[in-house]
């Protein structure tokens, strides 16, 4: 028994360290980092499909860069920065959405479910939901959990009733959402 | 005073060309973060009642401050006056690299710091040709002398984000501001490196003002749509993080990440409101009107100058370049110290007029020497360096501190072969001059004793008094 016991608290001796490493990168989140100045261009273009060398988006790059952080330490998480990368990801979104709402909905990068002669104000909720599963996938490469979808979907309850009841709030009511994906946390971290 | 052993002098060496670590790479780069998961593991109660780090700040600082960054190595002892140990006016034996003779050209004494007089100085020219009388008899200077790299990125001197961290921050955009696209804003690095305290990079007039403002496609939101836009961001990060989706958060970090959200809804609703060209006193001293360029360098000059003093942004850095000026000639050396002369003088005569006190530092990544004693630059000189310390208060002539009988102007001194004695505390260190900066700027505040907990492990407590000019 005694040796039993001596050998229990040989293996315990041993893995203290081990626990308390796990529950220090448990407890402080470590590792947490945020998407660096290098990667943003490359993630957002394959979030949108939209080449980040086009001239409006490349000049803006060019003057905000310097507020994109340079190693992805949380300390870079600042309020500059969110402003920018929500600028700078509307112009991505922009994009996207113009081409894909011309295009037929099998050529479209995502928005496969949306017409575009519907306004926002009719879509179906099945529509509503899989624009707003489609930008998780696409910006956050995972699906909504429960709590964001709730966000999500009462915000879009919101921002419709405020947009006017035609097929020109497609475009604004996307234009909207797009850019929030990229620009809250789980679309600036990594 | 003295840091003469090889393990100082080895600590110096490795100050004048680092940065303090700020972040978890540099940490591990340095070798301080191994094993650092256990002796800083924080306890459960730790988490659960620890109040944030950041929730007992410093003070704040109601004193603008500016950093006039001559890029390339400028001659400031060429035009103040350098001295030994017994201050400026304990003359060397002679001047004839430094491009004047302090015994045959009248010094000029009214800043304090004597200058070279008898038009020799095309700095005070400057400053003269801009300030009122008024503006003048509130400014004093003060040197330090010390050695830096010449023409060289790697003098972390620019004391812009000691500034910050004694709380200097704008009402408005609370960081500071520079001219050019780096980490510190123009051409010489941060002494304390970090993510807040890197500038806001100032390109034209619009990227100022629209500093607060959402770009790209969401410009063309409403105001209120805007505010619901960063209220919405906000809410989704929350239930991201606190659904724990892919990663797990301490109490400080979701707190953060809240506020940082939640600082953009803050920014969003206030408004910059500076344009140089606008401002009639501005206008007229930088030379500019309605019709200027936004990109205009006076314009941006003038911006930076009016967010510091006004106090809607934080400290500014406004890099001078081509101070590298020695091509065998007096003409390119006159025609930039005349430039860097106007400028310091504009930025005084605007806090004269707006009746706000500033404080402003030099400098420049080492120096210049001349020969025979003329003015012709031909070279650089690591020994030559010099940083400059202004102080202008609105309303009470500033006061230097006392040593026995002298006020002291000068931290540090020259030595009888014209360059600056490295055996002082600040001599081989960019780094610790830019502390001494703070130093100074705190000693203006009365909060010199605040030193120790704002900047640890840097001037030791004995040493700080050697390093204040300013009372």
């Amino acid at each position: 028994m005694n040796r039993l016991n001596r050998g229990v608290f040989k293996i315990m001796a041993k893995m203290m360290p081990m626990c308390a490493l796990a529950l220090f990168i448990s407890s402080t989140g470590f590792g947490l980092s945020l998407k660096t100045v290098l990667e943003t261009p490359y993630y957002l273009n394959s979030a949108t499909n939209v080449d980040f060398r086009r001239a409006e988006i490349k000049d803006f790059f060019a003057f905000e860069r310097t507020k994109f952080p340079g190693t992805g330490a949380l300390d870079e998480l600042t309020e500059s920065y969110l402003v920018s990368i929500s600028g700078y990801s509307s112009l991505f979104c922009q994009r996207m959405i113009a081409v894909d709402l011309s295009l037929p909905v099998g050529k479209r990068w995502l928005h496969q479910t949306v017409d575009g002669a519907t306004p926002p104000q009719k879509w179906a909720e099945s529509t509503r939901d899989t624009v707003l599963s489609d930008y998780a996938s696409s910006f956050w490469n995972r699906g909504l959990s429960q709590a964001e979808s709730d966000i999500l979907v009462a915000e879009f309850a919101d921002v419709v009733r405020e947009l006017p009841n035609d097929a020109s709030s497609n475009e604004a009511v996307l234009n909207y959402f797009c850019p929030a994906f990229a620009a809250s946390w789980a679309g600036v971290s990594k | 005073m003295k840091n003469r052993s090889p393990k100082n002098r080895r600590y110096l060496n490795y100050l004048n060309s680092h940065s303090r670590p700020t972040t978890r790479r540099e940490f591990i780069a340095r070798g301080l973060m191994a094993g650092g998961g256990f002796a800083l593991a924080p306890t459960l109660g730790s988490l659960l009642y620890a109040e944030s780090a950041t929730a007992a700040g410093p003070s704040s600082s109601q004193i603008p401050f500016l950093v006039f960054d001559l890029v390339g190595g400028a001659a400031l002892p060429g035009n103040f006056l350098a001295g030994g140990k017994g201050g400026a006016l304990d003359l060397l034996k002679s001047y004839d690299m430094l491009g004047w003779n302090p015994t045959k050209t009248a010094l000029d004494e009214r800043f304090g710091l004597p200058m070279a007089g008898d038009g020799v100085s095309k700095m005070l020219e400057g400053m003269l040709t801009v300030l009122s009388p008024e503006a003048q008899k509130n400014l004093r200077f003060a040197s330090l002398c010390h050695i830096a790299q010449t023409d060289s990125p790697t003098n972390p001197m620019s004391a812009l984000s000691l500034a910050m961290r004694a709380g200097c921050k704008g009402t408005v955009l609370e960081g500071s501001c520079g001219l050019l696209p780096t980490a510190s804003g123009g051409f010489t690095p941060l002494a304390l490196d970090g993510p807040s305290y890197r500038p806001f990079f100032v390109s034209n007039l619009e990227s100022l003002q629209a500093a607060t403002d959402l770009g790209g496609r969401l410009r063309q939101f409403s105001t209120p749509l805007k505010i619901r836009f960063s209220d919405f961001i906000r809410d989704l990060s929350n239930a991201s993080v606190r659904s724990g989706a892919g990663a797990s958060f301490s109490i400080d970090q979701l707190r953060q990440i809240d506020e940082r959200y939640g600082k953009v809804k803050t920014l969003l609703q206030t408004k910059i409101e500076i344009d140089p060209r606008a401002e009639a006193d501005l206008a007229a001293l930088y030379g500019v009107n309605a019709g200027t360029s936004s990109s205009d360098q006076a314009v941006l000059r003038a911006a930076l100058v009016q967010g510091a003093v006004s106090g809607q942004t934080g400290p500014a850095a406004i890099s001078i370049d081509g101070c590298d000026y020695h091509d065998g000639t007096q003409q390119s050396g006159d025609e930039k110290d005349l430039e860097v002369g106007i400028e310091i003088g504009r930025a005084v005569e605007f806090a004269y007029r707006m009746q706000k006190p500033l404080f402003f530092q030099v400098l420049t990544d080492g120096g210049i020497y001349a020969s025979d004693g003329n003015r012709m630059w031909i070279g650089d000189r690591v020994e030559s360096c010099m940083t400059i310390m202004g102080y202008f208060n609105p309303t009470a002539e500033p006061k230097y501190r006392v040593e026995g009988s002298r006020s002291v102007t000068q931290i540090g001194n020259y030595t009888d072969g014209q360059g600056a004695e490295r055996g002082t505390v600040i001599g081989e260190s960019p780094m610790l001059t830019a502390y001494a900066v703070a130093a100074n700027y705190l000693s203006i505040q009365g909060r010199l004793n605040e030193f120790a907990t704002l900047f640890p492990s840097t001037i030791a407590a004995a040493d700080l008094d050697s390093v204040v000019a300013f009372a």
